[in-house]
């Protein structure tokens, strides 16, 4: 009986420990990527037609991940989303009436995850 | 035994016919313990899920052993950002061997309905994160007379879930108030005695090492350790050992669970668990 309580005990002592970690952002993965920059952000500029990029964090999961895309599904004006998990890019086809930058960033949270900014497409 | 494979077939069957109506599945977290991981606003996730369990001992504290095979089903829906409601049922088909004879018996169980609040979420990176949530729910005593504890059960818990990299740490906590007894325990929290379920999780991607454009097929490790501890004095610790594979558009799990410690008075020993489920959203 003791040697339960005591294993159940470890398990509550250390898995909360684990959890506490993260306290601070791993910006380590968002620099090193190479195929946009940041855009300064206009949250009530409305997106432009065509392919555009932002950049989410917490995409732990494909499945998980799906949450986002039926969420933004419903915002008008975004065509289809798709997701990078690798990079923590999701890349939304915009067309019109487009949505504003503050619509899609909402959509995010809403879903569940964090907006962190919109990239600007090399060549776009 | 004959009764309990019908009963499969026909869960079988169920499971099949609902998995092509649904189109998208959702998502990580482990088999056997609660996550802090909610379906986005007006989205259900729903996880239907077999589990087989063997005893060797006959519920009630009588000589014999006695096998159970349970349909369960998972459904929660995201009313708001953060906000969850949800629902338990199951169906149960048990077998019971004792020296006076045999006994099959099938029905509803009890049902819980609860809410989930998400109440703490740190995206610190790309795939990691960090989330909290707290939950209350009641089981209701919706079941057939061997399965229902006849009163409104309520409980409440929390849970964690962390991804990092290709791990994923989960742990979680609920104590139930129990009101009610059935006529023969076989879980914890069946008879009349307070129920503290304490649940640590770990799940490690195999595959893929890191995910391409368009998601990928990922393969999960997955270790839990589940206690269950009663105010009568009854405790248990099991271990199960899984596997969780998602793909962009399904997933699917199983795992064993075996006992790791068992010192029970009240309710029979657990020898092996068996859970095999899919998950799903739309």
């Amino acid at each position: 009986m003791k040697s339960i309580f005591l294993i159940a005990a470890l398990v509550g002592a250390v898995l909360p420990g684990c959890a506490s970690q993260p306290g601070t952002d791993s910006h380590d993965h968002l620099a090193s990527q190479p195929a946009a920059s940041a855009v300064a952000e206009n949250m009530d500029e409305r997106l432009n037609t065509g392919l555009n990029e932002a950049r989410v964090n917490g995409l732990s999961c494909p499945l998980c991940a799906e949450s986002l895309s039926a969420v933004m599904g419903r915002v008008e004006g975004v065509e289809s989303v798709k997701l990078d998990l690798d990079r923590g890019v999701v890349i939304i086809s915009i067309t019109k009436p487009a949505p504003t930058r503050e619509q899609v960033a909402s959509a995010i949270a809403d879903a569940g995850f964090t907006f962190v900014s919109f990239l600007e497409r090399d060549g776009g | 035994m004959q009764s309990s494979f019908q009963f499969l077939r026909a869960c079988a069957i169920g499971l099949i016919a609902a998995a092509s109506t649904i189109q998208v599945a959702a998502a990580q977290q482990p088999t056997n313990s609660p996550s802090a991981t909610l379906p986005g606003p007006g989205l259900f996730t729903y996880r239907p899920m077999f589990r087989f369990d063997k005893f060797s001992d006959a519920p009630g504290g009588a000589d014999g052993k006695a096998e159970r095979f349970r349909f369960m089903n998972h459904v929660m829906y995201g009313v708001a950002p953060e906000w969850g409601l949800f629902a338990d049922l199951s169906f149960v088909d048990r077998d019971v061997e004792t020296p006076g004879g045999d006994d099959d018996e099938s029905g509803l169980g009890d049902t819980r309905l609860g809410v989930s609040h998400r109440f703490y979420r740190n995206d610190f990176g790309p795939i990691e994160t960090f989330r909290a949530a707290a939950n209350f729910s009641l089981r209701m005593p919706t079941g057939d007379e061997e399965f229902t504890n006849d009163t409104v059960n309520p409980s409440f818990g929390i849970s964690t879930t962390t991804i990092l990299g290709r791990h994923g740490i989960g742990s979680s906590a609920r104590y139930e108030i129990t009101t009610g007894a059935t006529d023969s325990p076989v879980d914890a929290g069946d008879g009349l005695a307070d129920h503290l379920m304490l649940a640590g999780s770990h799940l490690y991607r195999i595959r893929p090492e890191s995910y391409a454009e368009g998601g990928n097929v990922a393969v999960y490790s997955q270790v839990e350790l589940l206690g269950h501890f009663e105010t009568n004095g009854d405790a248990s610790l099991d271990a199960a050992l899984g596997v969780l594979v998602e793909a962009p558009r399904w997933a699917a799990e199983c795992s064993v669970i075996l006992p790791v410690a068992q010192d029970l008075d009240e309710r029979p020993e657990s020898e092996l668990g068996l859970a095999l489920g899919v998950r799903f959203l739309f």
